[in-house]
């Protein structure tokens, strides 16, 4: 192992400031500080399984759960979560993500690309405590007002989903 | 009347459908959704004895391509042979029964048991016994294990089904009246259809039958998915989206449209509604190869108006703002799987292909708009048919415009529903299916 340096140490302490700030706002409903997380080119993507080894790696060829390629689908989202009108979604499960293993891969001081494992716990009257989990593959980009998230690529380990299924419970 | 309080025992199946539509009452004992009795009997006489869809043939192209899936309770393999055939066996090795397969989809021109190292060939002949001499000094008829093979398997261009019946009537005689409905999706490409790469499965708590109903409920459609309406039609607005970019959104609104349902006959049935802009339809763009093969009047079928067509009791072909194949899998009384793929004509342009994967992912998938409201709506109504004290669940919106046989739009069909009714939430459909049930049921396997 190289030495760590206390740049490195700063750029670590930074990324998982915001990679947990993400899950905060997420576990706590707090959508629309949630999104200014985003850069308005913001990827987000999760890939369906193509069999037990394989993740669909094309969008546009292939099955992904959740494919957006700005941040506008994501604002569909919480606004179709705001309109209190989607039986899926009202009430919402109560849920904790856990997000551990925090790694820096690549990239330079302004472009990090980051890799983590997270669990999401949660509970909803009808279903019980359930739990499920991944890894999360970013991108973050530093901009005038600090780090922001270019893209998440979010690798569900389920091969069958326990419903719902939706930005925040993932 | 039957004792409300324990399970339900055979000679009761036939009296949950309460069947006096002659006198206006059309009912189901709510007991059919989550006695545990009911669910083993539906698996042996639905499930294990009529025709089970289970793959399509693009997911097989090659020999030894095989798909491991389950009929009914059974596992089995279903595979295409060297002669270019589909068949299929069941999905157990015939010394100890191990599965036979690592994977739930890949090629082997040979099956080799994992556990022992017995081989057959893919059509199921045991041509290997490990230790073979040692084990039978005096030789042996390897023939006598041999893999037992699924009694039917039959594909109708390209929808592969299987059926442990033998004595079921044909495949082509089980789809009868809704064989142009699957010519409309199966004919969106002279060069054919593709399952594209990738499933979802998602696992809902309710009766199977709940979602076999649900598939083809146009009455939930503008109260269930009133936020979804909402939720692309504010995105439709913020980009000036147009052409296959718009979602289509006519059927949201009850009267927007021309829309209704067919009883076709063996539980099947459809709905489908007039797309209120049909060129925002990834099929579009086929017009100038598609239309000089089908003609003008189905064409306006496939391109015009959305469909959502059962063949009862597992399979859902959907044709509204993308392509579905829905495969209903019960897993208990209570509990029921159901795995999703896009289905897309083969040589469409990369616009149509990406417009009709956003479009999939939108509605069509348990992590999208559309689909964790319906689900999560039948998990409620699953809690709530347990209330043994509201027996039943009335099928009787609709029977004073229902018309016995084809309306004027099947008329031009040739085809020759039992019913039909508009508009298409009506419940003459749900007629059909549970009298389907209540015959199955009433059958001695």
């Amino acid at each position: 192992m190289n030495a760590v340096s206390d740049a490195d140490i700063r750029l670590q302490y930074e990324v998982e400031r915001l990679i947990f700030r993400e899950a905060y706002l997420l576990d706590n409903r707090k959508f629309d500080s949630w999104l200014d997380l985003y850069l308005e080119d913001a990827e987000y993507l999760m890939p369906a399984w193509i069999n037990e080894t394989t993740l669909a790696t094309d969008p546009n060829a292939e099955l992904f759960l959740i494919y957006f390629p700005t941040k506008a689908g994501l604002d569909d989202r919480v606004y179709r979560i705001n309109t209190r009108d989607s039986y899926a979604s009202a009430p919402m499960p109560r849920s904790a993500h856990v997000i551990g293993n925090v790694l820096i891969l690549g990239g330079d001081q302004d472009r990090i690309e980051v890799t983590c494992s997270w669990t999401v716990h949660q509970y909803a009257d009808r279903k019980g405590p359930r739990s499920h989990g991944g890894r999360y593959d970013y991108v973050l980009q530093r901009g005038d007002d600090g780090l922001k998230i270019a893209k998440k690529h979010i690798t569900f380990l389920n091969d069958r989903v326990d419903i719902p299924l939706d930005v925040y419970n993932v | 009347m039957p004792d409300a309080s324990g399970p339900a025992q055979p000679d009761q199946f036939a009296q949950m459908v309460d069947d006096r539509a002659s006198e206006g009452q059309f009912r189901i004992d709510r007991r059919m959704y989550d006695d545990e009795a009911v669910f083993e009997a539906e698996m042996e006489r639905i499930f294990e004895a009529t025709w089970m869809y289970v793959a399509h043939e693009s997911q097989i192209p090659s020999a030894g391509d095989y798909i491991w899936t389950e009929v009914g309770r059974q596992p089995v393999i279903i595979n295409r042979l060297d002669d270019g055939s589909v068949s299929g066996v069941i999905n157990a090795c015939s010394h100890r029964g191990a599965l036979l397969t690592a994977n739930r989809q890949g090629n082997a021109r040979v099956l080799v048991c994992r556990y022992h190292g017995w081989t057959f060939k893919s059509s199921g002949e045991c041509i290997r016994i490990k230790d073979e001499a040692a084990g039978f000094p005096n030789g042996v008829d390897k023939s006598c294990y041999n893999l037992t093979p699924v009694p039917r398997v039959e594909s109708y261009k390209g929808f592969i089904f299987a059926c442990l019946n033998p004595d079921a009537p044909t495949l082509m005689e089980h789809l009868a009246e809704t064989l142009p409905f699957i010519d409309m999706l199966a004919d969106q490409s002279p060069d054919g259809m593709e399952v594209l790469p990738g499933s979802a499965a998602y696992v809902v708590d309710c009766n199977w039958k709940l979602q076999v109903e649900n598939g083809v409920d146009g009455y939930h459609v503008g109260v269930v998915h009133r936020n979804f309406a909402q939720t692309v039609r504010r995105r439709n607005e913020i980009n000036g989206a147009s052409g296959m970019k718009l979602t289509e959104n006519a059927r949201f609104d009850p009267g927007a449209v021309e829309t209704a349902c067919y009883d076709l006959g063996n539980g099947h049935n459809i709905i489908w509604s007039d797309r209120g802009a049909p060129e925002a339809a990834p099929l579009y763009e086929a017009k100038d190869k598609v239309l000089p093969e089908v003609g003008q009047e189905k064409w306006n079928w496939m391109v015009g108006r959305g469909r959502n067509l059962l063949l009862y009791p597992n399979l859902f072909l959907m044709d509204q703002s993308s392509t579905q194949i829905r495969i209903i899998r019960p897993l208990s009384a209570s509990s029921t799987e159901v795995r999703v793929y896009c289905i897309a004509p083969k040589g469409e342009s990369v616009q149509a292909r990406t417009a009709r994967l956003n479009k999939f992912r939108d509605f069509f998938l348990t992590s999208g708009l559309a689909t964790p409201d319906d689900s999560v709506a039948l998990e409620d109504t699953q809690a709530g048919v347990g209330g043994r004290l509201a027996k039943w669940s009335p099928f009787e919106r609709g029977q004073a415009t229902e018309i016995k046989g084809p309306d004027a739009h099947a008329r031009l069909l040739n085809i020759n529903p039992v019913a039909s009714n508009t508009p298409w939430d009506l419940e003459t459909i749900f007629v059909g299916q549970y009298r389907r049930w209540a015959e199955l049921m009433a059958s001695q396997p």
